[in-house]
């Protein structure tokens, strides 16, 4: 993908791009999925979880975007393996724009990826046993 | 299969110089060659202007009119202006109304845009669904005052052609001056200025295999006088166009036209294969922008729903082709003739422009059918199913 990086996008963003290896959807009983923004848009993302004792166990998404939402959707699913169940209600678009240097100009779609994220945390209720309570 | 990414199917917005052209070039640049002023009266500027004026009679022979009735410009980006601010501002203008199209090269609109400016009035025609201009909207929006009418031959997104022979004899017992941005149509298909009622033609040469910097504007000779000059200093062109002739590029722009005369009849119909085999490859992905029939050779311009433009033209960088957005330095900006076209703006976004050209192979069109398929299926894949 040689000529891809004149692109001006990082390797690591092209990488996630060209292979995500946490897009798709979870199915079964414990899975939650939530999404945000809309194609009219030109952003869209669903995200679906799953989690077990107040840990996240798998996660996945679906995205209609640019090139970095993509990426960066891919990067935060890998960050999200093993996590407190707590953490979908953290920013996290600052974080995967440093990972992946992804220009300022594309941080206003990743808060798209950001809002359906957040909006997954309330479909646990009371599974994660935090003993916190959750906004909705 | 000999294909070598990035695979240049872009040919609408410039073509490699063909290697003739390139070597009748060479030979006017240095002290062997031909590099003399053309407006010197010694014998190197002798030569140096027979050189220029066979050119301009190349060019005369692949347009079939007189080669006293094209003005050499810097290229069709020039020779729009000369013809639309020329014939505007001329003491000899009928009135101070113009028509043209919203979906014509930007060559063409600002020019018409700084006119609006200036206290003349402007009728944009919207093309229809096809992406044409319809004759009769140019004849329900003449009026006595009417100086110009300006519309692109070939529109250079959609490929689609204008009949701009039906638009120019709705003008026949008009004074409006006809002019056609035909940086599209020369030398990919045939063109007869002793039979098409154009007053005023643009064209570049970059289009059609010649070096970029150079085109011309053909003024019918009896309208010359309407024409007022934009560039001043020398009276060089009958006083059309000042400043020395580029002589290499002159006889750049003469060599492609002689070849594009040579090759046309047998390119156009090859080109055209190409296209369809493009077509019949990825035409069930997306949806066709523009007339199916009525268009050039090598132009097909696609919408892909259900894909984000700029993941879809990342997704193949391997491919070297224009996408319906233009991209600014914080956005990017959904083509204004897909627009004008009634896509909206994220399917205007996700389209995509193949232009194929002389160097084209099967191969080549084998490549970029793979490849969009393998994207589009997977971009789609990796989006949200409807809600």
């Amino acid at each position: 993908m040689t000529y891809a990086t004149e692109s001006g996008y990082s390797q690591a963003l092209l990488a996630r791009f060209a292979a995500p290896h946490h897009a798709g959807r979870l199915s079964g009983t414990g899975a939650r999925q939530a999404r945000a923004g809309s194609r009219a848009a030109g952003v869209e993302v669903e995200w679906s979880l799953q989690q077990a004792e107040g840990r996240i166990t798998a996660a996945r998404f679906l995205a209609f975007g640019p090139p970095a939402v993509i990426a960066a959707c891919d990067w935060q699913a890998e960050q999200l393996a093993g996590a407190d169940v707590q953490a979908l209600r953290e920013r996290w678009a600052l974080a995967a724009a440093e990972a992946l240097q992804i220009p300022a100009e594309a941080l206003g779609a990743l808060l798209v990826a950001e809002d359906a994220l957040s909006a997954v945390y309330p479909k646990f209720g009371d599974e994660s046993q935090t003993g916190q309570d959750y906004e909705h | 299969m000999s294909v070598v990414p990035p695979v240049y199917l872009d040919y609408a917005a410039t073509t490699p110089v063909d290697p003739a052209v390139a070597a009748a070039m060479a030979e006017c640049l240095t002290r062997e060659g031909n590099f003399a002023n053309p407006a010197s009266s010694h014998a190197p500027g002798r030569r140096a202007r027979a050189a220029v004026e066979a050119a301009r009679e190349a060019l005369a022979g692949l347009l079939n009119c007189r080669a006293e009735e094209l003005v050499f410009t810097s290229g069709a980006t020039e020779a729009d202006n000369l013809a639309i601010l020329g014939a505007a501002r001329s003491p000899q203008a009928p009135g101070r109304h113009i028509i043209t199209s919203r979906t014509e090269h930007k060559a063409v609109i600002d020019p018409c845009r700084a006119l609006e400016r200036d206290g003349f009035e402007v009728t944009w025609l919207v093309p229809g669904a096809d992406g044409r201009i319809n004759p009769e909207q140019v004849r329900d929006a003449l009026r006595d005052d009417t100086a110009l009418v300006s519309l692109m031959q070939v529109n250079n997104e959609l490929g689609v052609i204008n009949d701009v022979a039906a638009i120019g004899a709705l003008l026949a017992e008009h004074p409006a001056l006809l002019h056609v941005d035909a940086a599209q149509s020369v030398g990919k298909i045939p063109l007869n200025l002793a039979r098409l009622p154009a007053d005023l033609l643009s064209l570049s040469a970059h289009k059609f295999y010649g070096p970029k910097g150079i085109g011309a504007l053909f003024v019918r000779n009896r309208h010359r006088a309407r024409l007022a000059p934009q560039m001043l200093g020398g009276g060089h062109e009958r006083g059309l166009r000042s400043g020395t002739l580029a002589t290499h590029q002159i006889v750049g722009l003469g060599r492609a036209a002689e070849l594009a005369n040579r090759l046309l009849p047998e390119e156009g119909p090859r080109i055209t294969a190409l296209r369809e085999q493009l077509r019949s490859g990825i035409g069930d992905l997306g949806e066709l922008n523009g007339d199916p029939e009525a268009r050039v050779p090598g132009i097909l311009n696609l919408s892909f729903p259900g894909v984000e433009g700029e993941s879809l033209l990342l997704a193949l960088a391997d491919l070297a082709i224009s996408s319906g957005a233009a991209c600014t330095s914080a956005s990017r900006q959904p083509s204004y003739v897909l627009r004008a076209l009634g896509r909206d703006d994220v399917l205007a976004g996700s389209s995509l422009r193949f232009s194929l050209g002389r160097f084209s192979t099967p191969d080549e069109v084998e490549f970029a059918v793979a490849r969009v398929r393998t994207e589009v299926a997977r971009l789609r894949a990796l989006a949200p199913p409807a809600a």
